[in-house]
């Protein structure tokens, strides 16, 4: 978890991806006008939602040493609500990765899922 | 009935003397490892120098479990931040938890997800069952489809004879071409549809 919390603070701070992630989340036409690529990057940042669920199933599933059809439900709440906490903004282009990790972690045990 | 904490540490401890009791006797590999004990944790010094949760108050573990227990909601929250810092939102997040959480508990299992489901789609027919008969093949006689042989493969037309007298045979219909069987099964006496049999029973 570290390690991807890790990841994840070096790809939004030190490279033009994450410059580009924050640029699109400020102001997408304006981003789009400066010659940045939106499509493919916006498919790049699902991709990495995706991923990153996918790693969250793999640890979920092996929690809880089954596999059921409704273990995602609600999770896009959870999700979203941990970011919230973790200080990003529903607007766009403002917070950071590791901020508040210890509260995100928080709200995972208290939701039963640690 | 409610059992006292010591009742339940005497239980543990009987179930170990148990369980080396019976690895002595059989010859199992003995987990010679103290028991983990809950509650146990270093003292003073010691504790300063390894325990990550020293300085916090003693009930608190946070930090010796978040490394060692990952919860699955920070994760996942991860991604989130990158979509909401570009101004989107994500609502496929749990069907992709479910989806690849069904998928992980296949291959922790040690078999893959759609083994049978994939050999039937390279076909690009049905899974059938053992002895169960496709809808084209119903007003076919079954003497020799019916039964399937101890080799694990469904009964399949052309498979063998199953020691019926030569007299006897049914009258087949031949097969269009893209029904005849295409794989070659070892435990079979006469696997490969082959036009001289057809022609030998045919009337």
């Amino acid at each position: 978890m570290a390690l991807v919390y890790l990841v994840a603070h070096f790809v939004l701070t030190r490279t033009t991806f994450g410059r580009y992630v924050y640029a699109i989340g400020g102001n997408e036409e304006a981003t789009r006008l400066s010659g940045v690529a939106i499509r493919f990057h916006k498919t790049m940042i699902y991709g990495v939602s995706g991923l990153m669920s996918a790693v969250a199933a793999v640890i979920l599933t092996a929690r809880l040493n089954s596999a059921q059809p409704i273990a995602g439900m609600m999770y896009e709440l959870d999700a979203i609500a941990a970011t919230v906490i973790g200080g990003t903004s529903l607007m766009g282009g403002e917070g950071i990765a590791w901020r508040h990790a210890g509260r995100r972690a928080d709200h995972g045990r208290a939701a039963g899922t640690a | 009935m409610h059992r006292g904490r010591i009742q339940a540490e005497i239980d543990a401890a009987d179930a170990d003397r148990g369980a080396r009791a019976a690895a002595r006797r059989w010859g199992w590999p003995v987990d010679r490892r103290a028991p983990v004990r809950d509650g146990h944790r270093p003292r003073g010094a010691v504790r300063r120098a390894v325990d990550p949760d020293a300085a916090l108050p003693d009930a608190s573990r946070t930090c010796s479990t978040s490394p060692s227990r990952p919860a699955s909601t920070p994760i996942v929250a991860v991604g989130m931040t990158f979509v909401i810092l570009s101004g989107g939102i994500d609502l496929s997040v749990g069907s992709i938890v479910a989806l690849v959480g069904r998928r992980a508990g296949h291959g922790a299992a040690g078999r893959p997800a759609d083994a049978g489901r994939a050999a039937a789609g390279a076909r690009g027919r049905a899974r059938l069952r053992p002895g169960q008969r496709r809808a084209d093949q119903l007003g076919r006689p079954a003497a020799v489809h019916r039964h399937a042989r101890h080799d694990e493969h469904r009964a399949r037309r052309g498979a063998a004879l199953h020691g019926r007298a030569a007299g006897l045979r049914v009258r087949r219909v031949v097969p269009r071409a893209r029904d005849r069987p295409r794989r070659f099964h070892p435990g079979a006496r006469s696997s490969r549809w082959r036009w001289s049999t057809w022609s030998r029973t045919s009337c």
